[in-house]
């Protein structure tokens, strides 16, 4: 019986236990995707009256969201408890500012509303930059039992994510970014939501004596991208392919994991100005003067990655080798 | 923005006569960066919220006449900015030192001032620009110079690695800092990383909640 011997049934065990590990490995990610993919649909497709919270540093802001679908038209409101009461309206495609009153309005700079922005779940990038965990038991988030989803970064160049989600309909009740430590960051949490609201058109009818101003939203002017990048932190890339122009000669590049986003902009100066790095949160923003030639450019980075990707992404920033 | 289609508020229009004409006359010179020193003095005995009006209504037209974005930004830091950015010209006029100054106009940067959350937000990241230390250099060299239209072929870049002693500025130091005139272009390029954030990755609310609680201009 050679074929049972102790050293056969030890090399089929680790056979086994090694393939189990990796079966394991292979679905926790698969299990994962499949709820952010659901929590991002999530948003458009259900009807919600809730109220969360959204604390950074220092900070604490309090809103309502809330969303509905009737008669095939989609309504959405997004209302700021907190200071001035501003809310944002969506009706389909058509978005409306709020104001309290007209003097509210114009101490305000117009909104660009992310509202049905939420994107698929792009699962390449997000591999390569963390490591996805489902929880194996719920908690209760907003009286509502939840399921939660971890990512956690494969390197220092991002922070790590945990989702809370509904789970029953994956619905996005809680969401933490921290840094590799555990330190928080940035938390935004659901405090009630209604998942049944009894919603009337006329609930997204701004309030008579308000300020209403329709936004009217520009696509920025799309130009050739003359920078590059020596180097990336595994799982970035450029959004687009080109830059985006904005005012005054500034170029716009938008670096993503997945995740993670960092803007840079880049502009024509006539000052030299050594890197400087501010925190606040989660985001970073990191400032210094290039010179090309003979012209100097002003760049500046912001996103929500740790200190050292925002320098180090600074120093690998080039105009483009053709 | 509807603004530029006129339907700014009628009581915004009726105030145009509360300032004097020289007033307006020196806004307008600030506005084009002309402001000689008596203007700044008359910008400062003037009230700020009226000129704050004033200015965005020049800065409406200008977007107009010029065709640029409608979004504009902090555009009553930008009349304090101007009329800072004229004072610091003139050494004879110190910064922080005017009692105007610190009671009208830039209640947001006095150093030990209670600040709304949100002011310091706006104020930690007006204030990179201030949290600058000179600490490493970068030299990007090459043969041609980079036009939009060139084909930067033969650019090549010669980087150098940032200093161990590099300055990170806390929120908690900056709020101590004296705003600077780099502020309304990093609150823009907050915005619109917020914005771009938002509209560009599926990660839930809080990108949303950025931009939604960042936009004030107070």
């Amino acid at each position: 019986m050679r074929l049972f011997s102790p050293l056969h049934i030890f090399f089929t065990l680790v056979c086994l236990t090694i393939s189990g590990v990796s079966l394991a490995s292979n679905t926790k990610p698969d299990d994962a995707l499949h709820l952010l993919r659901s929590m991002t649909q999530s948003f458009s497709t259900l009807s919600y009256d809730g109220v969360f919270v959204h604390s950074e540093a220092m900070n604490m802001n309090s809103m309502r969201v809330r969303h509905d679908l009737m008669g095939g038209v989609e309504y959405e409101s997004l209302v700021d408890l907190d200071g001035d009461k501003i809310e944002v309206l969506r009706i389909n495609d058509k978005i409306i500012s709020v104001y309290p009153n007209a003097l509210v309005a114009n101490m305000r700079a117009p909104l660009v509303p992310p509202f049905k922005r939420f994107k698929d779940v792009e699962s390449d990038r997000l591999i390569k930059g963390y490591d996805m965990i489902v929880g194996d038991h719920t908690s209760r988030i907003a009286g509502r039992k939840v399921v939660a989803v971890k990512l956690v970064p494969k390197d220092q160049y991002r922070y790590g994510h945990q989702f809370w989600l509904d789970e029953k309909n994956h619905f996005l009740l809680k969401h933490d970014m921290m840094k590799t430590d555990g330190k928080l960051l940035e938390r935004i949490q659901f405090t009630s939501v209604n998942f049944a609201p009894d919603l009337k058109d006329k609930d997204f009818v701004p309030k008579e004596g308000s300020y209403t101003e329709p936004v009217i939203e520009t696509q920025p002017r799309r130009v050739k991208n003359l920078w590059q990048f020596d180097w990336l932190p595994e799982g970035f890339s450029l959004v687009w392919p080109e830059a985006r122009s904005l005012n005054h000669g500034t170029s716009m590049l938008l670096l993503s994991d997945g995740m993670a986003t960092v803007s840079i902009f880049v502009e024509p100066t006539m000052k030299p100005k050594a890197m400087s790095i501010l925190n606040m949160g989660a985001t970073i923003a990191g400032e210094r003067s290039i010179k090309v030639k003979d012209r100097l450019y002003l760049l500046t980075m912001v996103g929500e990655v740790p200190e050292p990707t925002i320098e180090k992404l600074m120093t690998v920033f080039m105009p483009r080798q053709e | 923005m509807t603004a530029l289609n006129g339907s700014f508020p009628k009581n915004d229009c009726s105030r145009e006569n509360d300032n004097p004409p020289e007033v307006l006359s020196s806004l307008s010179a600030m506005f084009d960066g002309e402001a000689t020193e008596q203007d700044i003095e008359q910008l400062l005995e003037s009230d700020s919220t009226e000129l704050s009006r004033k200015l965005e209504t020049y800065h409406l037209i200008q977007q107009a006449l010029h065709k640029d974005s409608p979004v504009a930004v902090g555009l009553e830091d930008s009349l304090m900015l101007r009329i800072r950015a004229g004072m610091n010209v003139d050494a004879s006029f110190p910064e922080m030192q005017d009692p105007r100054s610190d009671n009208n106009l830039l209640p947001f940067v006095l150093p030990n001032e209670k600040k709304s959350v949100r002011s310091a937000w706006r104020v930690a990241f007006s204030s990179v620009a201030v949290a600058a230390s000179v600490a490493f250099m970068i030299i990007l060299g090459g043969n041609e110079l980079l036009t939009p239209d060139s084909t930067t072929s033969n650019l090549v870049a010669e980087v150098r690695s940032p200093a161990a002693n590099m300055v990170v500025t806390p929120l908690e130091e900056l709020d101590k800092d004296t705003l600077q005139i780099d502020n309304v272009r990093l609150q823009n390029y907050l915005r619109q990383h917020a914005e771009q954030a938002a509209m560009t990755v599926g990660q839930g609310m809080i990108p949303m909640a950025r931009v939604v609680s960042y936009p004030v201009k107070e």
